[in-house]
């Protein structure tokens, strides 16, 4: 995240709103209400992935109505999981960096350029990658590359500047420990996966590292990740492809050709069955919990992904049966809901919830409760219906901006998926049947989840 | 949510939006039209899009609830989710999925809104059962407890767990005494408990009327369409009275600078704040936009004047920024925060701050900042058609004052804001009425 003109924990006063949740409900074949429409059909996806021949994958969507324009660049495996120990972090404080100039162009006119030319730009490093997103208007896409060019080849990374941005990083760091959810999560991976692990690479552990950094060092990192090797290009809006296809052209051949990416293992979540917390004085217990999961690519993966919902995906209001049991009936929780994290370096399926630190053993107890039934019995047709009908149908909303649809798309090309995935995912979520989920269940549910609580209470206080 | 505030300016049509020379933008085709009863259509044509976004708002927010029950209004947008007699529990919830659409609520200070993102096909259906719960809603008294529970527990999420939450309340309080706006829209426990089943209803009937609603889509759809549909399902809901938006006044003080200094051991860095009075649109609409203009001048984008001189030359402060309650019916703020660079004493950035704000009003900014600061304002609007929802959220400046004309002359009115406008708003803000400190405890 990049702090800057954003004001972390900002106290504005300015629109105090309250949302009633985030997410969306989930979906169900409604009986025999006359008022309410029942869909069969299943939506046509017709996104027009054009692959554009270069020495790195490029995937570009035309909407020549249209006269914006967004352009994502990811360095594949740039991120923690592509970094050494010692170099875990860098690649943070690197991205906020790349708008603090490159070559003798000063950050302050690197990011007037931006205004000028209408260019929103925005960088993160994630777990994986180093990706940046920037959305124009078509007259400015050359200038969008400009500025790649020299981004990626000589950034600047001046000591003043890592002093100045690793410091906000720094503080907004400090923050987060504060923060219920973020220690919950961090907890959580060291559990999962081990403390040596990438994705057990703390908060804490960020924020120790991130004003050590050098100018060498982090020029030295981009020159090791910025290389035709990693790098992955969407384009989605308005533009001429012969022109788009030269600016790549121009790009790629800026960078170094680098070494080849090495690939990664998967690990296996670690589930124990033990409950571990964390202590904060807080009025409400931060609950959340895993097991084991399933590889993005494994034949089973969409059987398990519809089981998720049928218990807490896609953040359902009144239908999932952990918000049916733990907000519905009982009023124990504004949100409860579950889901799959499977990634390159490791998999696991993770739930969460919040409620005041008397009730946390009874939601704990409700949670455990809800598993086993449907380890047990699995879920029945009209469940599976339901969740069927919410995914296929509401698949289109991925695509209703360029900048949501090219963010999509990235995310697909580095986990190696087809340039017509989008168009043929629903039929895969279609051909999953009762007996898929149900055997799933069998197979992947296990009779214990290891539970990691943050709140107001000390060991051996929850079983 | 500051989100909200950013997306505002967003919106809205640019007519003739600067880029490099002349780079004229087509104007976002905002039309409206108002049924016998009152009920008001605002359509947003947006024919790239796939998917209609839908909002049905209410102008009531947490600033007309009852005093001993402030949150109301927000308690009542959750049990619109419990059913109507045709639609009984969660039939709307389930229709929605079935089709793949998203649904949500949003309760402010001076308006509630529902939407809704639905393929195109679709629109007559949220429609049809936007207008059933407007008339006919119903559920259980025991749902009023349940429900009750989930908010309690959402305000431990929003307030109490946050660390910031006790900090937020009591900035609340001091800028606005007695007027709602001091407390904030979920209301204290006390008020969450004093909810019941027919007050619930009451505020229900009270202001759920179509005169005191506005339907607004955003989408590949046309203004002649959504009218024959509202007037259908929605035309023949009688028109009624529906009380004046009246709300208690904060006293006048002047001369006066309120200050709090908090402590807290769930605070990492120290936090500066100093709020002035802000200024409605109803009240004086030159000086509104001169301060939307302001806010991000002073900090709000990448390359203003006050983040290059307190940030990166003198490393006074780690951030700095302004905001401007500029979504709200009557007087709200415009405030300034930074926070602290460690290394740095508390008195050098309040001398700084003091002297860099005195010089402001003294010779006023360069006429170049200013000219930054709008293309920074305008640059969102370039962008509202790749986001339906965005728009939809600009579009509740319907229940502060604003009437769709005005919200779709946005970006000529920020356009036209002149230095000598920016200078008068500087001086109308003139001295802090507030100023607050958030230390970290380090103590024990």
């Amino acid at each position: 995240m990049k702090l800057k003109s954003v004001l972390a924990f900002s106290l504005s006063v300015a629109a105090l709103v309250f949302w009633r949740f985030h997410g969306s409900p989930s979906p169900h074949k409604s009986s025999a209400q006359q008022s309410t429409h029942q869909s069969n059909t299943v939506p046509t996806m017709n996104i027009q992935t054009r692959v554009i021949e270069q020495k790195v994958p490029v995937w570009a969507v035309n909407h020549p109505e249209s006269n914006v324009v967004t352009v994502v660049v990811a360095f594949k495996y740039a991120g923690l999981v592509g970094s050494t120990p010692e170099e875990r972090g860098i690649s943070k404080l690197l991205a906020s960096l790349l708008d603090e100039g490159y070559g003798d162009v000063s950050g302050r006119t690197q990011k007037e350029f931006f205004l000028n030319h209408m260019i929103e730009y925005s960088a993160d490093s994630s777990n994986h990658h180093i990706t940046l997103t920037m959305r124009t208007v078509r007259e400015s896409l050359p200038y969008v590359f400009e500025a790649l060019k020299g981004m990626l080849t000589k950034p600047l990374c001046k000591p003043k500047d890592i002093q100045c941005v690793g410091s906000q990083i720094q503080s907004s760091l400090a923050q987060k420990m504060h923060l219920p959810q973020y220690m919950a999560q961090d907890e959580r991976m060291k559990a999962a996966f081990g403390k040596d692990h990438p994705y057990a690479f703390s908060t804490q552990q960020e924020a120790e590292r991130i004003l050590s950094w050098s100018q060498p060092q982090l020029q030295a990192y981009a020159k090791k990740m910025f290389t035709q090797k990693r790098l992955h290009v969407v384009v989605v809006g308005a533009y001429d492809e012969k022109a788009l296809s030269q600016e790549i052209e121009g790009l790629v051949n800026a960078l170094p050709e680098g070494d080849a990416v090495p690939e990664l293992s998967a690990n296996q979540a670690n589930n124990t069955g033990d409950i571990h917390i964390v202590n904060m004085p807080i009025p409400q217990t931060v609950v959340s919990w895993f097991q084991e999961g399933l590889p993005l690519l494994d034949e089973k993966f969409y059987a398990l992904y519809l089981l998720n919902d049928v218990l807490g995906g896609q953040g359902g209001i009144t239908q999932a049966r952990l918000m049916r049991e733990i907000r519905e009936k009982r009023g124990l929780a504004y949100g409860v809901g579950c889901s799959l994290f499977a990634e390159s370096a490791g998999h696991s399926w993770t739930g969460g919830t919040a409620t005041k630190s008397e009730s946390a053993q009874q939601v704990i107890d409700l949670i455990r409760e809800q598993w086993a039934l449907v380890a047990k019995d699995g879920v029945t047709e009209d469940e599976l219906n339901r969740v069927k009908s919410f995914a296929v149908n509401s698949y289109p909303h991925t695509f209703n901006s360029s900048i949501g649809t090219a963010v999509v798309l990235m995310r697909y090309m580095l986990d190696g998926r087809a340039p017509d995935f989008p168009n043929k995912r629903n039929s895969y979520i279609q051909s999953v049947t009762l007996n898929d989920v149900n055997q799933t269940a069998k197979d992947v549910m296990k009779d214990k989840l290891t539970f990691v609580v943050v709140g107001n209470h000390k060991a051996g206080d929850l079983a | 949510m500051k989100r909200l505030c950013m997306v505002k300016y967003l919106f809205l049509l640019a007519t003739s939006l600067m880029m490099g020379e002349t780079q004229l933008m087509a104007a976002l085709p905002i039309q409206t039209q108002t049924l016998s009863n009152g009920f008001q259509i605002v359509v947003v044509n947006n024919p790239s899009s796939q998917t209609v976004s839908v909002g049905l708002l209410y102008k009531v927010g947490t600033a007309d609830d009852p005093r001993e029950q402030v949150g109301l209004s927000h308690f009542l947008e959750h049990l619109m989710f419990k059913g109507t007699h045709d639609m009984p529990e969660d039939t709307y919830d389930k229709a929605i999925a079935n089709i793949g659409g998203r649904h949500n609520a949003m309760t402010s200070f001076d308006w509630t809104m529902y939407t809704a993102d639905v393929g195109a096909e679709h629109l007559e259906m949220i429609i049809r059962m936007e207008a059933d719960r407007m008339q006919n809603l119903s559920f259980k008294e025991k749902e009023v407890e349940s429900e009750r529970g989930v908010v309690q527990e959402e305000r431990r999420m929003r307030v109490e767990n946050n660390p910031f939450g006790a900090a937020q309340e009591m900035i609340l309080h001091a800028l606005h005494p007695y007027h709602t706006y001091g407390t904030p829209p979920i209301g204290y426990p006390h008020h969450i408990n004093a909810y019941t089943y027919e007050s619930v209803f009451q505020h229900y009937r009270t202001w759920y009327a179509p005169n005191n609603a506005a339907l607004v889509v955003v989408g590949p759809v046309g203004l002649d369409e959504v009218v024959k549909l509202a007037e259908r399902y929605m035309g023949g809901i009688a028109k009624r009275d529906v009380p004046e938006r009246k709300r208690v006044s904060n006293p006048i003080v002047e001369k006066t600078t309120q200050h709090i200094t908090h402590y807290n051991k769930r605070n990492a860095s120290t936090r500066l704040y100093s709020y002035h009075h802000g200024v409605t649109f109803g009240a004086d609409q030159k000086r509104y936009y001169a301060l939307m203009v302001l806010a991000n001048m002073l900090g709000s984008h990448p390359v203003s004047a006050v983040y290059q001189e307190f940030v990166e030359d003198k490393n006074l402060c780690l951030s700095i920024g302004a905001s401007f309650d500029e979504d709200y019916l009557d007087q709200g703020h415009f405030a300034i925060a930074a926070v602290l660079n460690e290394q740095q004493s508390v008195e050098k950035f309040k001398a700084a701050w003091k002297a860099y704000w005195q010089n402001l009003r003294e010779k006023g900014p360069k006429s170049e900042e200013i000219e930054r600061a709008k293309k920074a304002t305008l640059m969102h609007t370039r962008f509202l058609s790749d986001n339906n929802n965005e728009m939809l959220i600009a579009l509740t400046g319907l229940a502060c004052g604003q009437t769709a004309n005005d919200i779709a002359q946005t970006p000529e009115r920020v356009e036209a804001v002149t230095e000598a406008d920016i200078k008068e708003a500087i001086e109308y803000l003139g001295d802090a009425v507030l100023t607050v400190d958030l230390y970290p405890d380090t103590a024990g």
